[in-house]
């Protein structure tokens, strides 16, 4: 920002030079009413330097202009109120709007909040869903609380058993994430409870796990009667036979230990002086050979989670979304925890469940909103997205609500750290957090193409920011008296930017079969063989730097 | 650089590559994957040297913008190629990790894939063309059983046909974005439903069905109707067999799960 700001004089100071301006002042995206109120919000605060350069503005001093010269009704603010009241009207007049077909879909309509945390995003969500519109708020309440992400859960829950609790913690955070275990819990049962073939499925786990339990005692016995070493190195020859002939050892569990593919394995990393610890060759020979995602998908098999891998009739993506999230956490937990299979050991001492739950899955459920925006987050049909300000940069909606209009200006300690380290004139630092205030305000403001509302909150302890207050007047549109006939209605593609579509990943994999295509393309599953795909664009990228290797070669004199 | 120091290099790359891929997506291979990939990334290079050492551009962006679908959606199509430009004659590749085998088989479809980016090649950027040919580069059981064996590897090497030529006619060319076009909206009305129960059942160019080629590698067959139902037509009837059925995991993929705890369970 600063750069820009400090552009034209440092041409002066360091080129001698008059650079020349040309400005991009029209504006394609909002209609007129839009732009006139946030040119009229940026120029309720002071921005010029302090004496005695008070001539020069800390901001470009540009007029920024309308394409759309419709005079439509384009800002209204809520009926000033308490917070319960104002998102009671703003979710009356969102079904007017989609009602009267000004939005082709509920994901056209973006609700902008400074900070998902606030209690005011809660109550506003709470205020839609009341009138039976669908939010996707990911980052906004807790993952794992989502009503298809608490059902998987439930199953683990049920096949794995609960982490440990220690009253000692039971407070805060640590309280709450027990108390969803439990809820979970209890939802894993009624699902069970329902589908006898799931009652079968998951005794089965249970036993797959018992089995691979009762098959590490007696191999332990093995290795402790021929005085070898579990941290030693694993001599196929020696080794081989006397474990397979272990008594009670399961078959599953011999076979491993005879495979011969691993026997050859062995042998070379034995010859190379790289030779498998005996604890590693027992592990692997007492493993539940499927992990936390392989178990996703099996899970589909039963009524109730296959209807969750299906798009319902209403368009409605928000579970699809977040299924798709969810195996991308469990892939990053099975690929950073060797989670593939699980050992006996890992699973007997409850390491399994410590590091699952105690570790990853608590952590997941601490993770707050994230500020920061992610081009792959999706919005998906049939339901209201909420966003954080910064999450929106960028971007442009038919409608956009902005639902909080206080975020006090606070001095971010890294700007406090680092000022005075730089050797150059800057925005005084107290003025500048209350400057990235009103510039987070005006990307929020500017995000609108054809309706822009405010929620307006009044009463103890409610305030918006002051610079705010002289526009919303006593004249100022209020949503009561809003008449929805003039402002443009939006479609569904015609107004979007041109989709690229790639012959290979779109075309081909679509025609390949759609309903794998919707999963893995489009809604970001991750399989559990990740492999397939990984295989492909290793090999591509390392032909490609080989083809550069060589072009670079050949132009070499 | 000589041939056996563009070899350690292109070691050193894949590594590379590998490393990178692996923070960015998150899954691992297993080693005997891993090997397989390098394999085929040094086959390529010991097999086609000829055209490795000609490519002129490597990885070129095709765009061929301002479609519309049929139901009025605007879309671009894009597409990636390697070109060989020599003095008298321009050849396309679109490098493939499937096999030949598997190129022939659904040739119509890397046909149609050719000629539309030959149109795009040839009419936006007004270059010329004069053969398109797709680098399956998955090398054949023949070469893979003798990949010890460094004499009957040259041998195997010299019979493996790995550049299939596709012959390109830009009559085809608006059939094909016709057909795009449909797709694109199939894709934006949420057409998803899977492949029929009589595709499942084809046979594919492997001898084996679709059903089991593909489907069962597919981790959506479990909550997939018609993979449940080439189940049953294979004599999975009751609901446990069928259950069963979905279940099965080959050895291979169990030793490959089993490879990765190795790091893991030693702390």
């Amino acid at each position: 920002m600063e750069n820009f700001v400090q552009f034209p004089a440092r041409c002066r100071r360091y080129l001698n030079q008059e650079p020349a301006q040309i400005d991009l002042n029209t504006n394609y995206r909002s209609s007129e009413r839009i732009v006139s109120f946030y040119r009229a919000f940026m120029d309720q605060k002071d921005w010029r330097h302090d004496p005695p350069d008070h001539h020069q503005e800390y901001r470009i001093p540009k007029q920024i202009k309308a394409q759309r010269q419709d005079q439509a009704p384009a800002v209204v603010a809520s009926t000033p109120a308490r917070a319960e009241a104002v998102a009671a009207e703003i979710a009356g007049l969102v079904v007017r709007l989609l009602q009267e077909k000004k939005v082709a879909d509920p994901n056209q309509i973006a609700f902008l909040f400074p900070s998902l945390k606030a209690a005011c995003v809660e109550r506003m969500k709470t205020a839609l869903e009341d009138v039976g519109l669908k939010v996707y708020a990911p980052r906004a309440s807790r993952f794992l609380e989502l009503p298809e992400i608490t059902d998987y859960f439930g199953i683990v829950l049920l096949i794995f058993g609960k982490p440990d609790y220690n009253e000692e913690f039971a407070a805060g955070d640590y309280q709450a994430f027990h108390d969803w275990i439990t809820v979970a819990e209890t939802r894993g049962e009624t699902i069970r409870e329902a589908d006898p073939g799931l009652t079968t499925f998951i005794a089965g786990k249970h036993a797959e796990i018992a089995a691979v339990i009762a098959d590490f005692d007696p191999l332990a016995a093995t290795v402790q009667a021929h005085h070898w070493d579990m941290d030693g190195p694993y001599d196929p020859d020696r080794m081989k036979h006397p474990l397979a002939a272990t008594q009670g050892l399961s078959d599953q569990a011999r076979r491993t230990l005879l495979s011969v593919p691993f026997d050859h394995l062995a042998r070379t990393r034995l010859a190379e002086g790289k030779p498998f610890a005996l604890g590693y060759v027992i592990n692997r020979a007492t493993a539940i050979d499927w992990s936390l995602l392989d178990l996703f998908y099996q899970l589909g098999m039963f009524q109730h989670f296959k209807a969750m891998l299906e798009l319902p009739p209403d368009g409605d993506e928000g579970p699809l979304c977040n299924l798709g999230l969810l195996t991308q956490y469990l892939a990053k937990f099975v690929d950073h925890y060797g989670a593939h299979a699980v050992s006996a050991q890992r699973l007997s001492a409850d390491r399994f469940q410590r590091t699952f739950f105690t570790s990853y899955l608590y952590a997941l459920f601490r993770r707050g909103e994230s500020e920061f925006e992610d081009a792959q987050d999706p919005f998906p049909k049939g339901r209201i997205p909420f966003l954080t300000i910064h999450q929106s940069k960028g971007l442009e909606f038919p409608v956009v609500v902005l639902g909080n209009l206080r975020k006090d200006a606070r001095v971010q300690r890294v700007e406090a750290t680092v000022r005075p380290l730089l050797d150059r004139p800057s925005e005084p630092l107290e003025r500048s957090a209350g400057f990235d205030v009103m510039r987070m305000y005006y990307v929020a403001l500017s995000r609108a193409k054809n309706l822009l509302v405010l929620a307006h909150f009044r009463g103890p302890g409610l305030f918006i920011n002051h610079e705010f207050r002289p526009l919303l007047d006593a004249n100022f549109p209020r949503i009561p008296a809003l008449q929805l006939g003039p402002i443009a209605c939006a479609t569904a593609t015609q107004d979007s930017q041109p989709q690229a579509y790639s012959y290979t990943a779109d075309y081909l994999l679509y025609h390949h079969c759609p309903r794998q295509y919707m999963l893995f393309r489009k809604y970001g599953f991750v399989p559990s063989r990740g492999t397939v795909m990984l295989f492909g664009s290793l090999v591509h990228r390392t032909l490609e730097d080989l083809h550069h290797l060589l072009i670079a070669q050949r132009s070499q004199p | 650089m000589t041939d056996a120091a563009i070899e350690a290099r292109l070691r050193e790359l894949f590594e590379e590559n590998y490393e990178l891929l692996r923070a960015d997506g998150g899954h691992a291979l297993s080693p005997e994957v891993k090997l397989a990939a390098l394999t085929q990334v040094l086959l390529y290079w010991r097999k086609l040297k000829g055209i490795a050492t000609k490519v002129s551009d490597t990885e070129v962006p095709l765009v061929l913008p301002d479609q519309q679908s049929p139901a009025g959606r605007r879309y671009t199509i894009e597409g990636v190629v390697d070109i060989v430009q020599e003095a008298d004659r321009t050849v396309m590749y679109d490098i493939k990790t499937h096999d030949a085998d598997y190129v022939q088989q659904y040739r119509d479809l890397y046909e149609n894939q050719l000629n539309v980016y030959a149109y795009i090649w040839q009419t936006l950027r007004g270059q010329p063309l004069d053969e398109t040919a797709i680098i399956a580069t998955a090398y054949p059981p023949a070469v893979k059983q003798v990949l010890q064996d460094p004499e009957r590897l040259t041998q195997a090497l010299a019979a493996w046909e790995p550049v299939v030529p596709i012959p390109f006619d830009q009559q085809r060319v608006e059939a094909t974005i016709a057909g795009f076009g449909a797709t694109v909206d199939a894709i934006e009305e949420h057409c998803f439903h899977p492949r029929s129960l009589a595709d499942l059942q084809a046979k594919t160019g492997s001898g084996r069905r679709f059903g089991q080629d593909v489907c069962g590698n597919c981790d959506a067959r479990y909550s997939c109707s018609a993979y449940r139902d080439f189940a049953r037509t294979s004599g999975h009837r009751q609901e446990t067999q069928l259950r069963a059925f979905l279940a099965q995991q080959d050895e291979q993929d169990r030793a490959s799960r089993l490879d990765a705890i190795q790091t893991h369970d030693q702390d």
